[in-house]
């Protein structure tokens, strides 16, 4: 039972410390001129989303609902804020995103909420794929999974995304810019020696493991992650295999909750002082709003993140 | 002599149904006290309230000239021990174990027990005739030998007061004689014992006295002779008994009032006879006559034993002086 | 009076209480535990350097430390506390698992059986979920909080139970599922109501030793010695509570008195173990049957020796937990499910006879 709930946990983690923290400001959202632009996309469509399904689009989806934040910001990036009809509870990037009707919890949203809507698309995550998307399915609406696993892949949901609703061009331009800075943070990085870094999600050690988008950014970002080969997505890090691995950066997730950690009351941990991030006091709380979204702000994730794992150096 | 235990105008109700009124009792060191009546008449709750295991509603039982109220658990367990009804026991607790529980009241805050209580249980469970069981678990034993653990560890609380709950319940004939018996042995010791009898003949053989209750009242107290007369047995227990008195000691021996029945049976030998699946009787007995198969005892004088017809098989008529 | 006291007696009768025998395998199992413990991890200190790094901190020894900080770090910070509240634990869950089974008379109580587990979940989401300064969280106020909210649960339980002067097993037993799963489902409203908490309370409830320091082994420690001690010392009542309550009070026992001293004790070393590392099944359950089954049911030793082995026994688990590959955390509930079963099922086929 518990390492189900372990798994549990961890996705709550991120989701829970994805709207708890405000703290960074807005980065400049990449405009989109909010021109229609001509069908570059023929409708109707088929496409093979993220879950490797084949997704038949009848005509242009005027009628969205999102039940993940990262796909509601890409919609609002992609300049279909308009068309987005319904969000999850977590979508709150944009402001505006907020003023949409909620359809419930990004983990088991509302059947009834979503079906009151008529939406013509309904966007999920990997999280909906056994759970929310059959049964929505099963009443005639047509689903799409847009879940990208690393920063590169996704320009590739952005384009997917683009695709499906007729915004290729837009999807362009944004995966243009967006990967320009991604090639210039990690050209900047590659072939320095990686900085040892733990992302912490919860003072009992819970960490990202291989395989999830925060560890794919901490490696673009230059870093390796202590919690690379802990062998399963969410884990808790053993407290001696920590310090063992001896990071050199700390990146908090878990400053904004309850129990709220600092860097000081990391550095006051009963044998935490032989720790290379705790001697060089190079821990930092980060937004998690930035690492945790696999939506156009990935990147002001990864240059945070970059910027806090170099920090000070030229 | 002082009694032992006396019950002071005892009173009892539960949610606010009187269950006992007014019952006063003193129990004498040296003396077995018969509590008799019939189901439903409180006579285990009159017990449970002189074990102090309730309050009385009203009045007060004292134990060795002093209020049982003002005594703590273990200090009543010094000098008064229960042998309860269908208790319940650990199955895989060994006899020995069960009966050293009995000392538990003597024993310290560490309940550590030493030589002189190994004594103590062995010697009590000697009398209770149980100590080859000792090391037997309960769950072993037979309903007689754990009556005889049980007995053996209110023996080992040494008490000066004992009291029984239908002692001799679901026992056979003889482990029944032996319990009562070795009660009536320590009785003559100087034990006071008050026991709970559904078998009035056993009561009227052991016992220095009797008391009956009746929905809640005592409605005589004395010896088994003064006691059990048919009017009475008839008035508690609404039936018409046969009574006569044992062979031996003399004492009121009850019967049951014999094939004729007495009367309240609500079907007459034609109706049984009509019954269905019976048939009709192929030899129907004329009206409220009966049949004895055993031999009749002799009249002692205090009560009249009178036979029609045949000596071994006629009509019993009965009365008592 | 009954003159019982005259005759001279054999042994046959001789209690084993006080051998040392099972106490010495007891105490060795548990030492053994330990010794096990601190050797192994998931930093693989070779003995020396870990004999080395201990005797350096004894006064008049003089080692020049030839090992990097971070094994002393590892060993004194996180392995040494991470055993000693293991033991804790084990001893405080099993000492109090065997207290529930013998004052509710049912093989199967333990402590989430009477609600304490789950109102000392509740005491933790609701201080994790209220607005405290942030101080007040390293000061151990979820903890405090799981403890006194497992205590009022219990004494909630026990007052709900109560039946006129007495309380009655069964509606103990009743009112202890009733109200736990109240507190669960206010546990719920609460994680439910304060979305963003929800992964601070849920680690929490997931428990466990990966961040067990000497703090909270001495915020642990009185609390459970203190238990287990109390609790020990009343197995010889415990025993006289396996009658009946009437039989008990007859043979002198303050059935009353008796009873709410055990459950605050049993509850005392429950909500203090579970306070510190949350909720690890089994222990509580299994190691007083396993005492049972060894060494017969007589209280006055299964209490002691279920806290001695289950101390062991948790200390083991851990130490198997750290064992396994890889730098992630494996919960020990998973160790003592996978060991404490067979185990448990094996005595079981053992003996034949009833064990409670």
């Amino acid at each position: 039972m518990r390492s189900v709930s372990a798994c549990a946990l961890a996705v709550l983690a991120i989701l829970a410390s994805a709207c708890s923290s405000t703290q960074a400001a807005p980065q400049p959202q990449p405009t989109v001129p909010a021109v229609s632009s001509p069908a570059a996309s023929t409708f109707p469509m088929t496409l093979t989303d993220d879950a490797g399904r084949k997704v038949t689009l009848p005509k242009e989806p005027r009628r969205i609902v999102s039940l993940a934040s990262s796909n509601t910001e890409i919609l609002f990036a992609l300049g279909l804020g308009d068309r987005v009809v319904g969000v999850d509870q977590y979508s709150d990037f944009p402001p505006a995103a907020k003023e949409k009707p909620q359809v419930g919890s990004f983990v088991k949203p509302e059947m009834e909420k979503i079906l009151a809507l008529e939406p013509d698309l309904v966007l999920g995550t990997e999280m909906h794929v056994k759970t929310t998307l059959p049964e929505l399915e099963k009443r005639g609406l047509t689903t799409m999974i847009v879940t990208p696993k690393g920063v590169r892949a996704v320009l590739e949901g952005i384009k997917l995304l683009g695709q499906a609703t007729g915004r290729q061009k837009e999807a362009e331009t944004l995966v243009g810019t967006m990967g320009n800075r991604i090639a210039s943070v990690e050209a900047r990085w590659k072939g320095a020696t990686p900085v040892r870094t733990f992302f912490e999600l919860s003072p009992e050690l819970y960490t990202a493991g291989p395989g999830t988008f925060v560890d794919d950014m901490v490696r673009a970002a230059g870093g390796s992650n202590v919690a690379a080969n802990a062998g399963k997505e969410w884990p808790q890090l053993n407290q001696e295999s920590l310090f063992l691995a001896d990071p050199e950066v700390i990146l908090l997730a878990d400053h904004g909750s309850a129990g709220g950690q600092s860097p000081q009351s990391v550095a006051a941990r009963p044998g935490w002082q032989q720790v290379t991030a705790v001697k060089t006091g190079r821990i930092f709380e980060i937004d998690p709003n930035l690492t945790n979204r696999a939506g156009p702000r990935v990147v002001d994730g990864l240059e945070m993140i970059a910027s806090r794992l170099h920090h000070g150096k030229p | 002599m002082e009694s032992s235990l006396s019950l002071d105008k005892i009173a009892f109700r539960f949610e606010d149904a009187p269950v006992l009124q007014g019952v006063s009792l003193e129990l004498s060191p040296g003396s077995l006290l018969g509590l008799v009546g019939p189901n439903g008449s409180g006579k285990t709750t009159l017990l449970r309230l002189a074990a102090g295991l309730l309050k009385p509603t009203r009045g007060r039982v004292i134990l060795d000239g002093e209020p049982m109220e003002r005594m703590s658990r273990s200090e009543i367990a010094r000098r008064l021990a229960l042998l309860p009804q269908n208790p319940n026991l650990p199955p895989s607790f060994t006899a020995w174990e069960v009966v050293m529980m009995g000392r538990t009241p003597f024993l310290g805050f560490l309940s550590r027990e030493g030589a002189a209580d190994r004594a103590i249980v062995g010697r009590a469970m000697e009398m209770a005739r149980c100590r080859h069981l000792a090391e037997r678990r309960m769950e072993e034993l037979s309903g007689g030998e754990r009556q005889r653990v049980i007995m053996a560890r209110a023996l080992a609380q040494q008490p000066e007061v004992l009291l029984l709950d239908e002692p001799t319940t679901h026992m056979d004939l003889q482990h029944q004689i032996a319990v009562v018996e070795l009660v009536a042995e320590l009785v003559r010791g100087g034990l006071a014992a008050l026991g709970v009898f559904h078998d009035l003949n056993l009561a009227a053989c052991y016992c220095t006295r009797l008391a009956v209750l009746s929905q809640g009242r005592l409605v005589a107290v004395g010896t088994p002779e003064e006691v059990l007369t048919p009017e009475l047995l008839s008035e508690v227990f609404q039936v018409e008994l046969c009574l006569t008195s044992h062979p031996e000691g003399g004492m009121p021996a009850v019967l049951p009032p014999g094939p004729r029945g007495n009367g309240q049976a609500r079907l007459s030998p034609r109706e049984v006879a009509d019954l269905p699946g019976i048939g009709p009787h192929p030899d129907p007995l004329p009206g409220g006559e009966g049949v004895v198969e055993s031999p009749l005892p002799e009249g002692d004088g205090r009560g009249v034993c009178e036979m029609d017809g045949n000596p071994e098989r006629g009509r019993l008529r009965c009365s008592v002086n | 009076m009954v003159e019982v006291a005259a005759a001279k007696v054999g042994v046959t009768g001789k209690r084993r209480v006080y051998s040392v025998g099972r106490y010495g395998v007891a105490l060795a199992a548990l030492l053994m535990a330990s010794a096990a413990g601190v050797m192994v991890g998931k930093a693989r200190l070779d003995p020396g350097t870990v004999l080395a790094i201990l005797l350096s901190r004894l006064p008049f020894t003089d080692f020049t430390p030839w090992w990097p900080a971070s094994f002393e770090a590892i060993l004194l910070e996180v392995r040494l506390p991470r055993i000693v509240m293991g033991g804790l634990a084990g001893a405080g869950l099993s000492v109090a698992g065997a207290t529930y089974q013998g004052l509710f008379r049912n093989p199967l109580a333990d402590p989430y059986l009477v609600g304490v587990a789950a109102g000392a979940g509740l005491g933790a989401a609701l201080a994790m979920a209220m607005p405290l300064p942030p101080g007040l969280y390293s000061l151990g106020v979820v903890q405090l909080a799981a403890f006194l909210s497992a205590l009022l649960t219990v004494g909630l339980v026990y007052s709900l139970a109560r039946v006129g002067r007495s309380t009655p097993v069964t509606t103990l037993l009743l009112a202890g599922v009733a109200v736990g799963s109240l507190a669960s489902a206010a546990t719920s409203f609460v994680m439910y109501s304060q979305g963003d908490k929800i992964p601070v309370i849920y680690a929490w409830m997931l428990g466990g030793f990966n961040i067990t320091g000497w703090q909270q082994v001495t915020l642990a420690a009185p609390p459970v010695v203190a238990a287990a001690l109390v609790l020990s010392l009343l197995g010889g009542v415990a025993n006289v509570l396996q009658l009946d309550e009437d039989q008990a009070r007859s043979l002198g026992v303050n059935v009353e008195l008796v009873k709410v001293v055990l459950i605050v004790c049993a509850t005392l070393a429950t909500a203090a173990a579970v306070a510190r590392v949350g909720l690890i099944g089994f222990v509580g359950l299994v190691v007083p049957h396993a005492v049972r089954l060894l060494w017969g049911p007589d209280y006055r030793s299964v209490i002691p020796l279920s806290a001695l082995l289950g101390a062991a026994f948790l200390v083991t688990a851990d130490a198997a937990a750290r064992l396994l590959p890889g730098p992630q955390e494996v919960p020990v509930g998973v160790v003592t499910a996978f060991c404490g079963a067979p185990f448990f099922l094996f005595l079981l086929r053992r003996q034949k006879r009833s064990v409670f």
